[in-house]
């Protein structure tokens, strides 16, 4: 604790500057030009202005941070990291381009899906539909203006965000449940909110910032493993209450993505694969029949029809039924309440059903096109903390995609993941969409950059070739 | 090399993201790109184009919607368009209790019962809802509940129906509970069969299985006809049973049933079940009773009936109350096998399923055979000895009664009902001769009626083998002792002898249409045969005629008299030799007679016939007679039967005595009023005469009504109608329809300008009112016309009169 003080002291004093003594590191104001910190060797100062947030808290001056609108070093931060962005940079176009045509396909297939469920059970075949359209709209605005946010902005609420995710997952769980599950906020006159899809977000959000404020030990397994495993923890006890166990799975997917792509010792993932798989060997010889229960179903789709195997049983009828063309779009009489929860989880089956294995294919392709072009932005970012965000997007995207195939398809045992852009649900297309909007935000910096760069590179080409032409008989003659 | 130049060269600019973490991201792009793009389509492959036939064998079948259509079954009506079985729309709700189950627990429930629910107490909360549920269906299907919770509680059942035949409100009702609470209860369509009339013709119209098929009488002769041809839907379903808009779908219309129109007249029916079951009762007939009203010349059925019978709305109760009071008491297996037995019998036709001794009647048949093969003249002469008719074999044949007719012809041997006389009549023939014409009456053979179960006759059983035939078999048949035949091959038999000599095919359906009345088939058999001449026919008829002698003391057939119409009858009397005696050590006796009227120009064959009756007398003729007389005496006038005016008496009719005589008994009083040529109304319900008005000796004109008390003696007054000004005939339907009777002066085209009891004074009932008629004065030269029509009609008459006789 003392130590970096310590060493903190001179490098505040050093500039002299009353401007500057706030800064709490060149990588947290990237906008603003720092001459007089320029001059510093980066790694040196870098370190222990990492840290420094984090000790602040503890620290005695606590009564005087409560008044911080007075206090004139705290105003610093807040001017940088602006929320909106003057000169965002161009997006992606391939990107948007690829994400609307997944969005206005989702939204023809759920309709196809699910006006016959909605006509069956409300007798009204817009049900799903309705606000299905109204939030694809919303949240295209919403991340259409979030892509022109300083994505930077959101860093300073991933604590507050995680701490009201938690929150609020303990309020659901005095909510009324439905379906026998307590996942939504509901209150009358107001949509149905599922918490878990804003948890998703904040824990890409949290684990970015993790993962980018301590990119110099995130190889220690105690900020590489244990700090991430005790923050998710909580999260994951709230959703196990619910219960909510295929949140629980994608939060852990996601997160270990981001531990991935943040740099965590490849080790640790070997270590947890083989502990899993070991686990998992314990499971089978210690209880195989409790083991063989649970997986009866999987194993024996068509065992239950009418009941517990009744929903993988149908999805591979209706996927299989498809052939290779299908029976062409709006024709599937599976939807017909033959498929149990078409509108949602069981929606790729519908679609395999109408348009066949090229239709699946194509749509397979859209999705792999889609997080190619996520993954080449965030490459492309232009900070690890973009890179981070991103890389958590993506895999949210490409694990929930991954795994609702492989559930109606049978690969992997039945758990309800919806499929992003397609499953009808409110809360999830919105904050799917607003994420979108970050991962946007970070391809108009990263392009922006790549832009800057490539002008610099052809200056400096020029400044070369200038420098050049002028040493032009130097060069030559230098051999000799 | 960029990184390198953004540290030198830009010092303002992010170093963006370090190599290492992009490989990290690139690997996990690889890793992604590895399980979708294989992985993924591999699997969809697998199940959509290598298991694709499999999987879409799955769906249709699960898919497939087949089912039938319900035709609407044809409905049966009389001559007249009466209709006598109609069928409507109604539904049967069924249930499927193994799919009610306990309502899903609260997340706390569980928890307070330790997570996990014990089968016993998921078993108790099923039974409180299936309470529940049992209590909301009852109440709308309107049953108890205790019987509903008991078919809906067993979980394992899967299919019970819990109500049959239900209207559309509350299947429409049940529906929407059923949806609302997600209940497996399916309401189908069904069909009902109505009979308005109830117990009515109830043996020839037969009734319904529960199946929904013709199960007696003309439903199941004509089942195919009126039952039509199903339909059928092939196309898509949801799960829940419902269709599936689809472009495959094959729907193939059912072809609903054709309506039969019956050769049965309701209001002819109506009069013979009456009089049919006032004689079952009042002579305690103990094995039911038949009369049939047949058209002589086309052989249909005008009427046919068989009581007691049932009441094919609900065929299974014993309809008559004293069969009924026979299942009281019975232990369980006794019971049902009684309660078959009963059933079985009320439902029988007995007019065309059971056989039975015709006696003296068949003596018309033995007469036309003689006369028709030339052995015998109307002038031959035979000797009915008081020692009896010797023939080898047997003791010596006697008459009833062990009378003597003394020489009698074939006219004779008819009236007198001689068994002597028949007996050399038959052995002038031979039996072959004999046999020929027993077999060429239809008697041998079935009549092929258009109905189901016709009882066939067989030879060595029913009849004697002419091979095989003694001198005393032949005696014995002669006068009908020694076969059986059906009512219905018996009236056959009758007509043909009184109708020309044509066997006719007796039928019950005219015509068969479709359901907007278009004409599909016309029903027109043609006689089979010509079974003796016309001649013959003429002489049986006036044979016939002789018996009932326009009611004269003395003849047998006198009580079937209706006075103004030409009648002929033939009583007969037979004994069941094969049955138990009964109390009077005499045996159990069959009493049957037929009557055709009119018997100069014969249009209608009335055949009644009682089984094992109890009276104070066994003759057809006391027994069978009046009832057929009856008949008459409603169904000629109804039917519009040619009159003879010289057989009507004229001036006034003295008015018998019926309340103190041996005509007590108001069917029997009635007969003596149709002889006379009166009418009778008969107030209550009792089977005695208490009094009468006209009272006794009172004249009176022909046609007047008098009033028999049933109930009590005491006689009722009516107030008297004015009918001043009116015409005759409707001023005589004015005091008929007060209960009065008129006595009309003055020609009958007149107009009424008196009579003799004032307005609106008490009188009693069947009092004759005398009215004045005159001819109005003031329309001159309008009398030509009233008087050329009456002329027309005379001479109408005159033309008439020598075509009837020919």
């Amino acid at each position: 604790m003392n130590e970096p003080r310590a060493r903190r002291a001179p490098a505040k004093r050093a500039p002299g500057r009353t401007a500057a003594p706030g800064v709490p590191s060149g990588k947290r104001n990237p906008s603003r030009p720092a001459p007089a910190r320029s001059a510093h060797s980066r790694p040196v100062p870098n370190r222990p202005a990492q840290r420094r947030p984090m000790q602040e808290r503890p620290a005695p001056a606590r009564p005087v941070s409560e008044r911080r609108p007075m206090h004139p070093r705290e105003r610093v931060p807040k001017e940088h990291f602006t929320m909106f962005v003057h000169d965002p940079g161009p997006v992606s176009g391939g990107f948007v381009a690829t994400l609307a045509v997944l969005l206005v396909f989702g939204l023809i297939m759920l309709f196809s899906a699910s006006y016959a469920t909605a006509f069956y059970k409300y007798r009204d075949s817009y049900r799903f539909i309705r606000p299905q359209v109204l939030f694809a709209l919303i949240g295209t605005a919403a991340m259409w203006a979030v892509s022109r946010m300083d994505y930077h902005w959101l860093r300073q609420f991933s604590r507050p965000m995680y701490v009201g995710v938690l929150i609020l997952l303990v309020v659901v769980l005095f909510m009324d449940p439905i379906q026998g599950c307590r996942r939504w906020i509901n209150l009358p006159h107001v949509p149905t909110i599922q918490v878990s899809e804003i948890a998703k977000f904040s824990v890409i959000l949290l684990m970015s910032d993790l993962f980018t404020k301590n990119k110099e030990r995130v190889r220690n397994f105690k900020e590489g493993v244990l700090l991430p495993a005790i923050l998710l923890l909580p999260i994951l006890a709230l959703l196990f209450l619910e219960p909510h166990h295929s949140a629980m799975v994608l939060m852990c997917c996601i997160t270990a993505s981001i531990m991935f792509a943040g740099g965590c010792r490849l080790f640790y993932f070997v270590a947890g694969a083989l502990s899993a798989a070991g686990a998992m060997a314990a499971m089978l010889y210690l209880r195989p029949g409790y083991v063989q229960e649970r997986l009866y179903g999987w194993f024996h789709p068509f065992s239950d029809m009418m009941d517990s195997t009744r929903q993988t049983g149908q999805s591979l009828y209706t996927i299989g039924a498809g052939g290779l063309f299908g029976v062409g779009i709006g024709n599937s009489v599976q939807k017909h309440a033959w498929l149990p929860e078409a509108p949602n989880d069981f929606i790729f089956a519908i679609l395999c059903e109408e348009l066949g294995f090229v239709g699946a294919v194509l749509c397979i392709f859209l999705f792999v096109l889609l997080i190619v072009q996520g993954i080449l932005i965030a490459v492309r970012a232009p900070d690890r903390f973009g890179f981070l965000l991103v890389i958590g997007t993506v895999a949210q995207v490409g694990f929930q995609f991954v795994f609702n195939v492989a559930v109606v398809t049978n690969l992997i045992p039945n758990t309800g993941i919806s499929l992003p852009f397609f499953s009808s649900g409110g809360t999830s297309l919105l904050m799917l969409l607003g994420q979108i909007g970050v991962v946007l935000s970070v391809s108009r910096a990263g392009n922006k950059r790549q832009a800057e760069l490539k002008e610099e590179e052809a200056q400096a080409k020029e400044e070369k070739q200038r420098e050049a032409a002028a040493d032009t008989t130097a060069s030559i003659w230098a051999p000799y | 090399m960029k990184r390198s130049k953004n540290t030198t060269k830009s010092k303002t600019r992010q170093k963006g993201v370090p190599k290492a973490l992009q490989w990290r991201g690139y690997f996990l792009l690889g890793v992604f790109l590895i399980v979708s793009c294989v992985g993924l389509v591999a699997r969809l492959y697998n199940l959509q184009i290598v298991n694709h036939e499999r999987f879409q064998v799955e769906v249709a079948k699960q898919q497939l919607k087949d089912i039938a259509i319900t035709p609407q079954r044809g409905q049966i009506f009389d001559a007249n368009g009466k209709v006598l079985a109609k069928s409507s729309i109604v539904w049967n709700v069924a249930a499927d209790p193994s799919q009610i189950k306990a309502p899903k627990l609260t997340e706390e429930q569980k928890k307070a019962m330790g997570g996990e629910e014990s089968p016993e107490s998921r078993l108790a909360r099923r039974n409180e809802y299936v309470a529940q549920v049992s209590q909301t269906v009852a109440e709308i299907l309107g049953q108890e509940y205790e019987e509903i919770y008991e078919k809906l509680q067993d979980p394992e059942r899967q299919y019970v129906v819990l109500a049959k035949q239900v209207d559309k409100p509350v299947a429409d009702k049940i529906k929407d509970y059923a949806s609302e609470k997600r209940l497996t209860i399916s309401v189908s369509p069904d069909t009902k069969r109505e009979y308005p009339y109830g117990a009515f013709a109830a043996s020839v119209l037969g009734f319904m299985h529960a199946d929904g098929y013709g199960f007696y009488g003309l439903e199941k002769q004509y089942e195919s006809v009126l039952a039509g041809t199903p339909g059928r839907l092939v196309s898509l379903r949801n799960s829940h049973g419902g269709e599936v808009t689809n472009d495959d779908r094959k729907e193939y219309q059912a072809q609903d049933g054709y309506s039969l129109v019956s050769t049965l007249v309701v209001e002819i029916q109506a009069i013979a079940e009456k009089y049919l079951e006032n004689s079952i009762q009042a002579n305690n007939v103990t094995e039911r009773g038949v009369a049939i009203v047949m058209d002589v010349n086309t052989g249909a059925i005008l009427a046919m009936a068989s009581k007691p019978d049932f009441n094919p709305n609900d065929p299974k109760e014993i309809h008559d109350p004293a069969r009924a009071a026979l299942l009281d008491g019975l232990d369980d297996e006794e019971y049902t096998r009684v309660q078959g037995e009963e059933r079985q019998r009320q439902w029988k036709n007995k007019a065309i399923t059971e056989l039975y001794t015709p006696g003296s009647v068949f003596k018309v048949v033995t007469a036309a055979a003689g006369l028709d093969s030339g052995v015998i003249t109307p002038a031959s002469s035979f000797l009915c000895a008081p020692g009896g008719y010797e023939v080898a074999g047997t003791k010596p044949y006697r008459c009833a009664m062990n009378k003597a007719h003394g020489i009698v012809n074939i006219s004779d041997i008819i009236y007198n009902s001689c068994n002597q006389g028949i007996i050399q009549v038959a052995q002038r023939m031979g039996k072959d001769t004999f046999s020929d014409y027993y077999n060429a009456f239809g008697l041998t053979d079935i009549t092929e009626i258009d109905l189901p179960a016709e009882q066939r006759t067989k030879v060595g059983v029913s009849y004697y083998d002419p091979a095989k035939m003694s001198g005393v078999d032949l005696a014995s048949s002669s006068f009908g002792q020694a076969m059986t035949v059906t009512p219905i091959q018996m009236i056959t038999a009758i007509s043909a002898a009184v109708n020309g000599g044509y066997l006719v095919q007796p039928h019950m359906v005219s015509k068969i249409v479709d359901k907007d009345g278009n004409l599909v088939e016309e029903i027109n058999p043609t006689p089979k045969r010509q079974v003796i001449s016309e001649e013959v026919s003429v002489q049986v008829r006036k044979m016939l005629e002789h018996v009932v002698d326009f009611g004269a003391p003395g003849a047998a057939g006198r009580n079937a008299y209706v006075a103004g119409y030409h009648i002929g009858g033939k009583s007969g009397t037979s004994e069941k030799l094969n049955k138990p005696m009964r109390a009077d050590g005499d045996y159990e006796k069959v009493s049957s007679f037929v009557a055709v009227v009119p018997v100069n120009d014969p249009q209608i064959a009335v055949l009644a016939f009682l089984d094992e009756p109890h009276a104070e007398t066994d003759y057809g003729s006391m027994l069978s007679a009046p009832l057929v007389g009856n008949i008459i005496s409603e169904v000629a006038p109804y039917l519009g039967l040619e009159m003879d005016v010289g057989l009507l008496p004229s001036g006034d009719v003295k008015v018998p005595d019926l309340v103190g005589s041996q005509h007590s008994e108001w069917d029997m009083a009635q007969v003596e009023l149709n002889k006379m040529g009166l009418t009778h109304r008969r107030v209550g319900n009792g089977p005695r005469v208490l009094a009468q008005y006209p009272g006794p000796g009172a004249m009176v004109p022909g046609g007047t009504t008098v009033y028999l008390y049933t109930d009590s003696a005491e006689i009722r007054n009516v107030p008297v109608p004015n009918v001043l000004g009116k015409s005759v005939a409707l001023a005589q339907q004015m005091l008929a329809g007060a209960g009065l009777n008129a006595k009309i002066e003055g020609p009958e085209e007149g107009v009424i300008t008196a009579q003799d009891t004032a307005e609106s004074s008490q009188v009693a009932m069947g009092t004759v009112v005398t009215l004045t008629a005159e001819i109005p004065a003031a329309p001159e030269p309008a009398e030509p016309p009233p008087e050329g029509e009456p002329n027309e009609t005379e001479e109408a008459n005159e033309t008439e009169e020598p075509e009837g006789t020919e």
